[in-house]
């Protein structure tokens, strides 16, 4: 009776363990990060285009630019990839993606037809600190943001209590790639005139 | 005003250099090494952590005790005023460390985080007492060095922070003092465990505090309240030339402060300038079998932290003290840097 009580033990850890692995969510961006964004829009039927925009990846962000179709309100999206510093180390020449070294989280910007910030989402964070960023009013304060003046955390955002470094992070990457996209967008309009 | 000279003390308070090393993204090691008055060498945490999963992180080594805000962000930057507040000195022994194992992690999905650890207990007894009611418990920190434990104790804090700028904190820490005592004693040896017994208390601390930032308000607050056991046992052993030691058999602290960036509105500004102030009570004859009235402090202080960049502060600030036996204030200048990066 013991030794089955045992057992049942064991092949409950085993479940457990195996459960707790199975939403490990180690896979970046692409993906994961389409499955939120179809669900915050509420379709199946979202079609995503690489964007012929190069972002200035380093290593510590990384990303990509899609435009989104049917071109709604939600007419691009950035999906990226911020390192996290809480051992340091991050300005050490090294691929952020896919590297195994460095605690990371993963996250969403949705841009309107004319590159003003309309959501950010952070939809997989996998650094021991920091998770106050992931406070859907704190994210709120980038919405209307289209790249027009500096953001600086502690004055136009706020500053966040034990997420020093992260939300840093996350606002200085969101000030550089609306940045980007604004300047794509405006090159694709002077484009057109030519 | 006394007609006497007022020595001012120049120090560099403390120098604390971080070491950490990833090992991968699931384990990492992370320390700090700190100078304390240019001379004074201690190693200030020195922690493996492995995260068994996205929630749950395994730490062991020297950990800091998660017991209110200070211990654990005490980083110059990250609080107002040159020094701490004094009820994380004589309450809250920041910064406290102790070497242990557990738990760690954030639920972001109910914005709570929390840890839980068993530590090495802090040390009421070598070779004389260590405890009293002016020193409280703030010199039996063993600090991971030479440490001595008979019995672990409990230590822990959920930390909530689901409302956007606002974290509210609850710790606890329990468990028995270490003596020295119980080294090579008999377990038949009842006369000598008795003895043991009467140099160790039991600890019950529990914290709550909350902080808050708004646009260009910081608000924050503190409460301690520390019940200690087998105190009457432990005064009456300790004590000097027929008279019992006097430490109280409740403790108790708090702080609450106020501060607002004053160039919050200022766009083209990049500075930061917070003018502060901050009303703290400590009593650690909060309950004693005779009252101390010299235990029993109030305290304001006023100042200004200036935020020259990310990372640099510079700052000053008086304190004004009054004993609840004193007829007046006694008050205290500070200015200081502080930096980290």
């Amino acid at each position: 009776m013991k030794r089955n009580f045992n057992l049942a033990i064991f092949f409950l850890l085993c479940l457990i363990t195996n459960l707790l692995q199975a939403q490990d969510q180690s896979d970046p961006v692409s993906p994961v990060a389409v499955k939120h964004i179809k669900k915050f829009l509420q379709t199946d039927e979202l079609l995503i285009q690489k964007l012929p925009l190069d972002a200035k990846n380093s290593t510590r962000f990384y990303g990509y630019y899609y435009q989104l179709m049917p071109l709604h309100n939600y007419s691009y999206c950035f999906i990226g990839r911020i390192k996290s510093c809480r051992a340091n180390g991050c300005d050490l020449q090294v691929n952020v993606i896919n590297n195994d070294e460095f605690e990371f989280f993963d996250y969403y910007i949705l841009f309107d037809s004319t590159g003003s910030v309309i959501k950010t989402h952070v939809y997989n964070y996998e650094a021991s600190h920091g998770h106050e960023i992931m406070i859907k009013k704190w994210l709120a304060q980038f919405s209307g943001y289209n790249g027009d003046k500096e953001l600086e955390l502690g004055k136009n955002i706020d500053a966040i209590s034990g997420a020093t470094i992260s939300a840093s992070n996350i606002t200085k990457d969101i000030q550089c790639r609306t940045k980007e996209l604004k300047e794509y967008l405006q090159a694709k309009i002077l484009s057109q005139y030519k | 005003m006394n007609n006497e000279f007022n020595e001012a003390t120049l120090d560099v308070h403390r120098l604390v250099m971080f070491l950490g090393y990833n090992f991968n993204k699931k384990t990492q090691f992370v320390s700090e090494i700190e100078f304390e008055y240019a001379k004074d060498l201690w190693v200030e945490q020195a922690f493996l952590q492995h995260s068994l999963h996205k929630y749950i992180q395994f730490r062991a080594g020297l950990l800091l005790i998660p017991m209110g805000i200070i211990n654990e962000y005490h980083e110059p930057t990250t609080f107002n005023g040159v020094e701490r507040p004094i009820i994380d000195n004589k309450i809250a022994p920041s910064t406290w460390r102790e070497i242990g194992a557990g738990f760690a992690g954030t639920l972001p999905m109910i914005q709570l985080k929390y840890q839980a650890y068993l530590v090495n207990g802090i040390s009421g007894y070598n070779n004389g007492a260590i405890f009293s009611g002016s020193k409280t418990l703030r010199d039996g920190r063993q600090k991971g060095s030479k440490g001595y434990m008979y019995q672990p104790n409990f230590s822990g804090k959920l930390e909530y922070y689901g409302i956007k700028g606002l974290n509210i904190g609850l710790s606890g820490y329990y468990g028995p003092s270490q003596s020295t005592l119980y080294k090579n004693v008999s377990k038949d040896s009842l006369h000598l465990i008795a003895r043991a017994d009467s140099s160790v208390i039991n600890i019950g601390m529990v914290g709550i505090d909350a902080r808050y930032q708004f646009e260009g308000i910081s608000l924050r607050g503190q409460l301690y309240h520390t019940s200690l056991s087998n105190t009457t046992q432990y005064n009456a052993f300790t004590g000097k030339a027929g008279k019992p030691n006097d430490l109280g058999k409740t403790m108790i602290g708090y702080y609450v402060e106020a501060a607002y960036n004053v160039f919050q509105s200022f766009d083209y500004i990049q500075y930061q300038l917070h003018p502060f102030i901050r009303y703290q009570f400590y009593d650690t004859h909060y309950k004693a079998t005779v009252k101390n009235d010299a235990y029993n402090n109030t305290i304001f202080t006023t100042g200004l932290t200036f935020h020259l960049t990310k990372g640099a502060v510079i700052k000053t600030d008086i304190d004004f003290f009054k004993a609840k036996n004193a007829d007046q204030y006694s008050k205290i200048f500070n200015a200081g840097i502080g930096i980290m990066f």
